[in-house]
């Protein structure tokens, strides 16, 4: 009797016990959400979960830094996590162009300067006045991402043109290697000069007859400015353009120039495609930022030199790219502080380098240039060479993006593979420019 | 073993089989909802899959029709026609720049076509493009290197299983659908176009994160496989289950103990099949959640029914057990146990019953004692009874040798008839007596009065020799005969008494008439009269203790003088034995 009441006793307090823990646990699952929520908030505060698409063209060394970048940031912004697309140059603008159409452009896209005043006037970039700080970017840069007083893109850098040559293979030609300040007419010198050394299947330089940024440079050192005026006019001086054009005329005619079809196989900075890695030719024109690229191609054997000139200096510094933010985006807000941290933080510019041109933010470059690699140092001091007297870069008119880029390639194509004269040529570039003369 | 229900406490039996009935009942309804969910999960879980498999079946083939129709369109493209078939015939501006042409509407089919990673363009002379580029011109000789090279001698187009190129994302994954490109009978190249195969996985996966899926080409080779998908021998066995439609069927899953069920879509339009296979551990994953909920709910309500089985089973037992111990501590001390009064069912008739007895025990108990203490003075009053009538016996014995010598025969005579008196009166104590006996003493008596009153008294005795030998009560005559000497012949000189026995009917009859002077009618003595002096009320008494009613004696007036008494007694032929063993 005893015992049972007291096991009675016991069995009803484990019930008891049991219940309370029922409900205790009970208790606690309700709770759980509640704190999931509040961590969920917290999480908000610091941002909610983003992925942002990112897309830039570049060099192996400017993606894997980029990458390097992006998962930086990604671990110090846990809810920001990218989609990063990533490709050469080539086809770059059309891919961009086609998802801008289907309104889907990825968050932040790379830009070239001179698209800018297009991509704002068609009212893809979203403004970007607030929430990036560029006190300590130079005005000059800041301003080539303006349009109509709003900034539409975030420089990311500054470069200067010049050329880069292969020393090792022109010391073993016994060629004299270009100094900073050179001439235009040096350089055709040496072109000729070369003729003798090359061996089979060598050339001196590319066949630049035809080529938009090649001919600026020698317009701008005879003294003839832009080739579009910033007000939208045809502005090349035909003397200046049958000069060059028959110069490289008589170069293709020597050979020292490669044939069209070699010409055309050229793949900038590609292992198996760039004409100076397969060693074919012993020059070529670059930004002083993807001297990197190149030395990580074949380390030690090329260097920079500066755009020859001849009236005026030839090379000129300009915002080597600019970041952009789609209109589009959902994520404008995240897009602009991942920007700022780009523009401003000492780790992004360390990471970084020069893959997209010095550093913009002087302030943070002066504090991390003793971290660049010897590569960097090279560009800087081309770079620093070109500053002296370079020409004043402009973004150029707006609305002449398919001039450049299609209309030149055409003429250059002619020309290269000789199925037109250099006066022809003038006056197709000058009637094709009609079309977008306003 | 025996019946348990005799055998076991009532309070153990009720608990255990409480406890048995719950926990049948309880694994019968675990069990069956058990199964019952399961195999309509199953059902409803196959029939749903089956509808997603639809679905992404034709959300897929759409996709990858799409791509044959783009390949199609692309292959009869007129500028591509002609940049393959005057390929090297013609001056080679005009090939680059057709190139470049070609080229440029390849790649925007990519930019605009997110699925497509990139085409290939086999062909002869080919130029080279970006090695990364999304567009690729490869050499013609250069196809037979490839996987897919054999199924294009039998085929004109084909897809290929899942392969890796190069990008400068590095390497992805794709499923390639090649298309060989014809024009007026001649073979010109090869068209490939990659498509993302992890955008095509994606579609696959769905929104459920954890499927495992296939999608098989028209010949049930998987191309695609998301999650844990069977390997290659293991699929050749189950590949030849499928039939034209779509359907299911269980599969024996390694490392599953209930298998799988193997879902599959082949739809009209669509080369394609779907297959799912789902572990049936996941299948039933909510009969499992279900049974434990109950099973859980259960194990509560058995604790509860089992506390209420106990609490019950002691409600119903505790009465018991009170009324056990209540007789247990009985003692005839009489230290009454409180029985609780307040029940009105069957444990109150029970203890009322029990009560009752207990009274009725303790009344018996009571007469009892106060037998014994009857009976304890009877003896010592018979002890002492035969102590007197011993020493008046030999008294008289002497007084009768004194009388004799003192030549009073008749004192003598007299002290002989009381001795003999005596004798009978003592009987060894004996109640009963013959009437042979009996009427010894009273013939006894009636001659000592005749001595006393001379020959006026006259006396006479009926009675069969039969009627001699049967018992009766002794000295039940005497104070009867003595009353009608006293009293009836008081005021005579004479009289008669006559005595009559006979048995009858069962009974002993006994009338003793006299002719004397009745009985009185004076009211004061009346009374007195009436019920007899000490002797015959004592007759009287003893006569209802002995017998009680019928049995008995009536006194009344003769219609011609004097008194009768009849006196009835019962017939009794043996001595009876002691009205009382004690």
């Amino acid at each position: 009797m005893k015992v049972w009441k007291r096991l009675s006793g016991i069995s009803a307090s484990l019930v008891l016990a049991l219940s309370l823990a029922a409900c205790g646990s009970g208790g606690g699952n309700s709770a759980s959400p509640s704190s999931d929520s509040a961590s969920g908030s917290g999480g908000a505060a610091g941002g909610e979960k983003v992925k942002l698409r990112i897309m830039w063209w570049g060099s192996q060394q400017r993606h894997q830094a980029t990458l390097n970048a992006l998962d930086f940031y990604t671990k110090q912004n846990p809810n920001v996590t990218f989609e990063p697309e990533y490709s050469g140059m080539e086809g770059y603008l059309d891919k961009l162009s086609t998802q801008a159409a289907a309104n889907n452009a990825p968050d932040i896209f790379q830009i070239d300067p001179s698209w800018v005043a297009d991509w704002a006037s068609r009212g893809q970039l979203a403004d970007l006045s607030e929430g990036v700080d560029l006190s300590n970017v130079d005005e000059k840069l800041v301003n080539g991402g303006k349009v109509d007083g709003k900034q539409v893109a975030i420089p990311l850098g500054s470069a200067a043109y010049g050329m880069i040559y292969d020393k090792a293979a022109m010391e073993k030609l016994g060629l004299q290697p270009p100094k900073n300040g050179w001439t235009w007419d040096d350089f055709f010198k040496l072109a000729k000069e070369s003729k003798s050394k090359l061996a089979e299947g060598q050339y001196f330089t590319k066949d630049y007859a035809g080529d938009y940024f090649a001919f600026s440079a020698f317009h701008y050192a005879e003294g003839k400015g832009l080739l579009v005026t910033e007000d939208g006019k045809f502005n090349i001086d035909r003397d200046t353009f049958l000069k060059w054009t028959k110069q490289f005329e008589e170069l293709r005619n020597l050979g020292v120039v490669p044939p069209a079809d070699v010409n055309a196989s050229d793949k900038e900075m590609d292992p198996t495609g760039d004409l100076m890695v397969k060693g074919k030719i012993l020059i070529r024109l670059s930004f002083s930022n993807n001297f990197v690229s190149w030395d990580s191609l074949k380390p030690g054997a090329y260097d920079l030199v500066t755009m020859p000139r001849s009236k005026e200096a030839g090379g000129w510094l300009k915002p080597s790219l600019f970041f952009g933010v789609s209109a589009h985006s959902a994520h404008q807000e995240e897009a602009k502080k991942f920007l700022d941290w780009f523009t401003n933080s000492p780790d992004a510019v360390k990471i970084l380098g020069t893959t997209r041109g010095n550093p913009v933010n002087n302030k943070v470059a002066a504090e991390v240039a003793s971290s660049f690699s010897a590569a960097d140092k090279v560009g800087m001091e081309m770079y620093n060479a070109t500053a002296v007297d370079g020409q004043q870069w402009t973004a150029g008119a707006s609305g002449w993006t398919n001039w450049v880029d299609k209309d030149w390639a055409l003429i250059r194509d002619e020309l290269s593979f000789k199925k037109t004269t250099p006066e022809q040529a003038y006056e197709e570039l000058k009637s094709m420019a009609q079309e977008y003369e306003n | 073993m025996g019946n348990p229900f005799k055998k076991y406490r009532i309070d153990y039996l009720f608990f255990g089989c409480f406890a048995l009935l719950i926990l049948v009942m309880l694994g019968c309804t675990v069990w069956t909802s058990y199964s019952l969910s399961s195999k309509e999960l199953a059902k409803a879980t196959s029939v749903h899959q089956q509808k997603l498999l639809d679905q992404l079946n034709n959300e897929i083939a759409s996709r990858l029709t799409m791509i044959e129709q783009i390949s199609l369109s692309t292959s009869r493209d007129n500028k591509l026609i002609y940049f393959l078939s005057k390929s090297g015939s013609e001056d080679e501006f005009t090939r680059f720049q057709t190139f470049k042409e070609v080229q440029q509407s390849l790649a925007n089919l990519t930019y605009s076509i997110p699925l497509i990673q990139g085409i290939d363009l086999y062909m002869k002379h080919p130029f080279q493009a970006d090695s990364y580029s999304y567009i690729q011109f490869r050499d013609l000789d250069k196809a037979s290197e490839q996987s897919w090279y054999p199924d294009m001698r039998k085929n004109d187009f084909v897809w290929t299983g899942k392969q890796v190129i190069k990008a400068f994302q590095g390497d992805i994954a794709v499923i390639s659908f090649v298309r060989s490109i014809e024009y007026n009978n001649r073979h010109l190249g090869y068209l490939v176009v990659h498509a993302k195969a992890d955008s095509l996985e994606e579609m696959l996966a769905g929104s459920s994160a954890d499927a495992n899926r296939m999608m098989l080409d028209a010949t049930g080779q998987p191309i695609l496989t998301i999650g844990k998908v069977p390997d290659e021998a293991q699929w050749s066995e189950w590949k030849n289950k499928l039939t034209d439609r779509s359907g299911l069927f269980r599969v024996a899953l390694q490392g599953e103990r209930g298998g799988g069920l193997l879902v599959y879509s082949k739809m009209n339009q669509s080369n394609w099949t779907m297959v799912e296979v789902t572990p049936w551990s996941s299948i039933a994953k909510g009969s499992v959640r279900l049974a434990e909920t109950i099973g859980v709910i259960g194990a509560v309500s058995i604790v509860l029914a089992l506390l209420l089985a106990l609490w019950l089973s002691r409600q119903l037992t505790s009465p018991i057990r009170t009324l056990v111990s209540a007789m247990n501590l009985y003692t005839l001390s009489g230290r009454k146990v409180d029985l609780p009064e307040d029940y009105r069912n069957e444990f109150g008739y029970l203890f009322a019953g029990y009560r009752k007895q207990m009274d009725r025990i303790e009344e018996l108990y009571n007469s009892l004692e106060a037998r014994h203490e009857q009976l304890r003075r009877a003896e010592i009053e018979t002890l002492q009874a035969n102590i007197n009538p011993h020493f008046l016996y030999n008294t008289l014995d002497q007084l009768n040798w004194m009388a004799i010598s003192a030549g009073q025969p008749e004192m003598s005579r007299i002290l002989e008839l009381m001795g003999r008196m005596f004798r009978i009166g003592l009987s060894n104590g004996e109640s009963f007596i013959t009437v042979a006996d009996e009427l010894e003493h009273v013939q006894c008596y009636l001659e000592i009065q005749r001595l006393r009153l001379g020959n006026g008294l006259n006396y006479k005795i009926e009675v069969t020799e039969e009627a001699r030998k049967l018992y009766i009560l002794k000295m039940v005559l005497q104070p009867f005969v003595e009353n009608a000497v006293i009293h009836g012949f008081h005021l005579q000189s004479g009289g008669t008494v006559v005595i009559r026995i006979r048995p009858e009917e069962g009974f002993l009859r006994i009338a003793v008439e006299d002719n004397g002077v009745g009985l009185r009618s004076d009211p004061d003595r009346q009374a007195k009269r009436k019920t007899g002096g000490y002797g015959i009320r004592n007759v009287r008494e003893r006569i209802k203790a002995y017998f009680g009613h019928p049995y008995g004696v009536v006194l009344s007036n003769r219609e011609e003088g004097g008194t009768r008494v009849l006196i009835t007694l019962p017939l009794m032929r043996e001595r009876p034995g002691p009205a009382n063993p004690n």
